[in-house]
This record gives C-alpha cells, sequence and structure tokens, in this order.
C-alpha cells in the first residue's frame, strides 16, 4: 500500500508541475505577457510549514476532485502572487500592481476579490485539463472555494483543512514579465491519495466516433491545442528591472501575439473547408483564408480585366507596368463574360437520389447518413419540403478538429461531444431553391450569387425533387464543347 | 455584416477578461452586451436578440444550462448561436448543454485564437 501510494504521489507531483506549466502558458496567451514556472522541491508538511511560506496572508483556492483522487486539495499563492495576477487580469498599472504587490492590504485583496477568484477559476480549468487527459480515472476538479487573507490561525474553519492533516506540498517559483518572482503551491492532503484510481473508461466511444470522421483528410494542420515548445529560460535581469524602468500595462492594441502564435492550436483545418462556402467575408490570420480569398480574386479579376482593357495605353507605357498588367489579367478562357450556348436545365442536370435528415438529428448521425450514402449534401425537412441543407463542409466545421486520427492523441471528451450538436443549429437555412426549368446559365449566376454549391430543385408544390451540386455544373460544362477548353491553350491578352 | 454579441457571467472580471479576449481575436461586433445572470440575460434577449450568446455554465440564480433552454424557448432567438465559455468540462454537462441547443464550448483559460477558431464560423 505505501509503495502503491508513492507511485501516485509521485505521478501527481509530476502532473501538477505539467497543470501550473500549462497554466502559465494560458495565462501568456490569455493577458500576452510571458507567465514561468519553476518547481521547487517537494515536501510533506503540515499547516504550520504552509504558514512558513505563506505568513499571514494567502489566497487559498480549494479544490474538490473525485474520480482518481477523492477529497479536496489547495492551490494557494502568496501575496505577491495574488496581488499581481488579479492585478494583470484587471489590467492595472504596473506601478499600482508593484505597490500592491508589496503593501497591498486584505481590504484591497478584497476590492480584488472577484479577479482573485477567476484566476483560481483559470487555475483549475487548466488543472482540470492536463489531470483528465493524463490520470487515469480522473473525475473532475471543481473550484469550491477561495479564501483570501490569513487562513492559518483557523484552518478548519477558513479553507475547511484539519491542522493536524499531513499535507504533500508542492512549492514553485512564477515570474510574469519582469514582476518581482512570487510563490505559490499546491497542498494535497496525504488522505486524498489513500484512493485507488478507478478506471473509468472515459473514451470508449472514440474509436466510434473516430471512424466516422476516419475519412477525412487531414491536411496542412500544424500542432494541435496545448502543444507547445518549452518555455525559454527564466529571463534573471529583466526581473531585477524596477517598476520605473517598465511602461505601465500596455494597452491591447499594442501588444504583440508572437508568444500565442507559437504556442496556441492552428486555426481548425474544419474551418477552412466551412470558410470556403462564403468566401465574402475576410476572417483574418486563417489558414482556410487563402482558399476564400481565391475564390474572392476570382470574382474580382474579370472587373479589373475590363478596367485594363478601357485604359487607354501609351506607346511609351514601360515595361513593368505592362508585365504588372499581364499578372492582374487572367487568361482569357473561352466563354468568359459570356453565356454558355447550353439549353441544359435543371431537370437534366439534378440528381435524383435525395438524403433527407431532420433538424433533431446529431452532428454524428447525419456523417454516418452522408457516407452510407456517399452523399455530399443532406436536405433536412420533413415530406419532402426542404428546410434547411447541410454539406460535408458544415458538419466538418462543427465538429472538433482533434477528432481526427491525426490528433487522437489530444482527443478529450469534449471533442467527442461535438458530434452530439443538433443540425438545427448548424445547417443552412432558408434554402435556396430552383425550379426544374432553370437554365444553366441561372443556375451559375444563383450559385455564384449566393455563394451555393448545391441547389435543391423543387417543384411547383415545393418539394424537391432533386439537387444540382457544383459538380454537376461542371460536369455539363466540360462536356459542352462551346465551352470546355480540354485540348485548348488559355490565350493571354495581347500586350499593348 | 458584423454580429451583435452577448457575453453572460456572473463574475464582471470575466466579462471584461472576455470581452477584451474577443477583441484580440480580431473578431467585430456591430453591438455588444453583457449581463450579469440568466434573468438579466433574457430580459436583454427580449428587448433586442443578438446573434452571438457567450455564456458561462455555473452561475448563481439561473444556470447556463437553464439559461440555455429558456433562450430556445424564445422565438425571437432562433439564429442565437449560444457558445458556453467555462471552466466546467464534465462530459455530461456538455453533452446535455448541446443537446439543449448550445453550439458550442470554449473552455477557460481561453486564447484569442480559441475564441477566433469557435467563433468565426458563426460569423458569415
Amino acid at each position: 500500500m505505501p509503495e502503491a501510494q508513492t507511485e501516485l504521489e509521485f505521478e501527481i507531483i509530476e502532473l501538477a508541475t505539467e497543470s501550473l506549466e500549462t497554466f502559465c502558458e494560458d495565462i501568456s496567451g490569455m493577458f500576452d505577457i510571458k507567465m514561468e514556472c519553476t518547481q521547487q522541491q517537494f515536501t510533506n508538511l503540515d499547516v504550520n510549514g504552509l504558514k512558513k511560506t505563506f505568513k499571514k496572508f494567502a489566497a487559498v483556492n480549494t479544490v474538490k476532485t473525485e474520480g482518481a483522487l477523492n477529497g479536496v486539495f489547495y492551490l494557494i499563492f502568496d501575496k505577491a502572487g495574488t496581488f499581481t495576477l488579479s492585478g494583470i487580469v484587471v489590467m492595472l498599472p504596473e506601478k499600482r500592481i508593484i505597490e500592491m504587490a508589496k503593501k497591498g492590504s486584505e481590504s484591497e485583496a478584497e476590492n480584488l476579490s472577484d479577479s482573485i477568484r477567476e484566476m483560481g477559476n483559470l487555475l483549475v480549468g487548466s488543472w482540470d485539463r492536463i489531470f483528465r487527459e493524463n490520470l487515469e480515472g480522473h473525475g473532475h476538479f471543481t473550484q469550491t472555494n477561495t479564501f483570501i487573507g490569513n487562513p492559518w490561525g483557523k484552518p478548519e474553519e477558513s479553507i475547511q483543512l484539519d491542522s493536524s492533516e499531513e499535507l504533500l506540498f508542492i512549492p514553485y517559483e512564477i515570474t510574469i514579465g519582469s514582476y518581482q518572482p512570487f510563490n505559490c503551491g499546491v497542498a494535497f492532503p496525504k488522505s486524498i491519495f489513500d484512493k485507488k484510481p478507478e478506471t473509468e473508461d472515459e473514451q470508449p466511444a472514440a474509436e466510434d466516433t473516430t471512424d466516422t470522421v476516419e475519412e477525412e483528410k487531414t491536411e496542412d494542420t500544424t500542432e494541435p491545442d496545448v502543444v507547445s515548445e518549452p518555455a525559454a529560460p527564466a529571463d534573471t535581469e529583466a526581473k531585477e528591472e524596477t517598476a520605473e524602468a517598465k511602461e505601465p500595462a500596455a494597452p491591447e492594441d499594442t501588444k504583440t501575439k508572437e508568444e500565442t502564435t507559437e504556442t496556441e492550436e492552428p486555426a481548425a483545418p474544419a474551418d477552412a473547408e466551412t470558410k470556403e462556402e462564403t468566401a465574402e467575408t475576410e476572417e483574418p490570420a486563417a489558414t482556410a483564408d487563402a482558399e476564400a480569398k481565391e475564390e474572392t480574386t476570382e470574382t474580382e479579376e474579370p472587373a479589373a480585366t475590363a478596367n485594363a482593357e478601357t485604359k487607354e495605353e501609351t506607346p511609351e507605357a514601360n515595361v513593368s507596368e505592362t508585365i504588372q498588367k499581364m499578372a492582374q489579367s487572367p487568361a482569357d478562357l473561352p466563354g468568359e463574360n459570356t453565356l454558355i450556348p447550353s439549353n441544359l436545365t435543371a431537370n437534366e442536370l439534378m440528381q435524383t437520389q435525395i438524403v433527407w435528415g431532420t433538424a433533431e438529428d446529431s452532428v454524428q448521425q447525419t456523417l454516418t447518413n452522408m457516407q452510407k450514402a456517399d452523399a455530399g449534401y443532406i436536405l433536412i425537412g420533413k415530406d419532402q419540403i426542404p428546410e434547411g441543407i447541410i454539406s460535408k463542409s458544415d458538419l466538418n466545421g462543427a465538429v472538433s478538429p482533434y477528432l481526427k486520427p491525426i490528433f487522437a492523441k489530444w482527443r478529450r471528451p469534449l471533442d467527442d461531444a461535438t458530434l452530439q450538436i443538433k443540425i438545427k443549429w448548424i445547417m443552412t437555412r432558408p434554402v435556396k431553391t430552383i425550379k426544374p426549368d432553370t437554365t444553366l446559365n441561372v443556375i451559375m449566376d444563383t450559385m455564384r450569387q449566393f455563394g451555393n454549391r448545391c441547389l435543391p430543385v423543387t417543384d411547383e408544390s415545393g418539394k424537391a425533387i432533386g439537387i444540382v451540386t457544383v459538380f454537376d455544373v461542371f460536369k455539363a460544362l466540360t462536356n459542352n464543347p462551346n465551352f470546355s477548353t480540354v485540348g485548348t491553350t488559355p490565350q493571354a491578352p495581347a500586350l499593348a | 455584416m458584423a454580429k451583435s454579441l452577448m457575453i453572460v457571467d456572473d463574475s464582471a472580471t470575466m466579462r471584461k477578461i472576455i470581452m477584451r479576449t474577443v477583441r484580440m481575436s480580431g473578431l467585430e461586433f456591430s453591438r455588444t452586451e453583457e449581463a450579469g445572470n440568466g434573468n438579466e440575460a433574457l430580459e436583454k434577449l427580449n428587448a433586442e436578440p443578438v446573434e452571438i450568446m457567450l455564456c458561462d455554465i455555473n452561475m448563481p440564480e439561473m444556470s447556463g444550462s437553464e439559461l440555455v433552454k429558456k433562450v430556445r424557448e424564445l422565438p425571437s432567438c432562433d439564429d442565437t448561436k449560444i457558445v458556453m465559455v467555462s471552466t466546467e468540462s464534465s462530459q455530461e454537462i456538455i453533452d446535455d448543454l448541446l443537446a439543449n441547443g448550445a453550439n458550442g464550448y470554449i473552455t477557460k483559460p481561453f486564447t484569442p485564437e480559441k475564441f477566433q477558431e469557435k467563433l468565426a464560423p458563426f460569423m458569415n
């Protein structure tokens, strides 16, 4: 028994350090400030030992734990830590934070109690995440109380800790930006280790749900969540800088995001596909934007060409201007900006096999249906009346990218939960429909104008009798001798 | 077109942090509202619905879960996307929330990138 306990304790010490490091990374990302922690020598002690470390002032977050660990444990910050962290959270000026970290009173801390509590809340969030991912049988961490002041007089009352309780204490030194380092620590009552871990299979559904998204391609995604580079060594010189040497807390717009861009996960690949469909919007910084912008460019280019053509060219026009124009001008594809000489209608183009779903279906059910039918779109509605439409891209956008097999290592129960999102919350509605006699030109116009890649074809009573997708249009175009470019070379515009 | 946003959290500090982080994410909203509890949120939604709501789970008076159910009963909020923001991450609770009308979740601590990732699909 003691041996097993020791093993568990060592495991918990490792996880505690990883959790606090994660918290530091999280705070660094949230507040654009460098935060690092260094583990000190862990020890067994009692309340008196804690008192020596934290003296007469501390912020003690009581955390209830269930599962592998049962009971409560304590995440404790000293006075400097309490004021520094909460001051950063509410964006107090740096000078003020430094003053309070040295001389702050309990009443001043009381004024910051909301942010101190929220900081504890964030802390518990980071810890819960790491323990859930790494500790078999871990249930849940819940922040039950945040005590601010001197808890050591009557710890039974202030933090519900028996003063005779033996504790495993892991101390840390934390540095944030150029603030003075401060102490924090985690105290685990020894009794918390009494219960052996219960193996609760948290991810039984993982195998099944992986299958549902297995066929997804993983494209160019980089590192997933919470994978980060090791923190750089603490800059000891920076620590010694005085408050006067530093500027006040930087306003939001002047802060750089270098750290966050390095450490945080990339934009979800699924988003890329979602955005693809709505190229009109311009969201910055997403990898998907490349594709979205491509589409935008396509729609803008003809106008650019027109301008180029109408502008009077002079013989003196220099070479670079000509090259610039060439670069701006698309190849002169046959049929561009002209109507396709085609009598094809939706009736001839449409796929008559429609896959139907209901608004109450889950994403998982819909993905399964889509895969079974090998369909790219599902119509949502009753009695053949389409109320909404959902595409594979919509579904990919709704589910967590960590369900993909390549990210299995980082997969969490939360990710699985996205499979339970109801279709009604993500489907596109109202549905743009066309009639059976709608011509190919009108179909293309409609798709371009409304950004749809699938148009249900409805009869006079509004019932869907088929769908026309952008691929049906492609097929029609490539089979059209008046349009197809197969076997011909696109012509570049003549130089001036 | 920019959307409207409501942040529901009983902690004024957390509302401020969320607002700040949303701004850092680069997402732009035409209107932003804050509510300190579920009742205040419903009152404001009744007066003027929003398109995206960020909602805490653990709140006094009315939990985030209850609030989601009530918002879904409001016909004017049919299209409101609700994203839960919480440290609460037990599978059952998340499942329950999603089944009852939440559109997504963001776990605390969060980053601007996380908001960008989760909210961008709703911005179109």
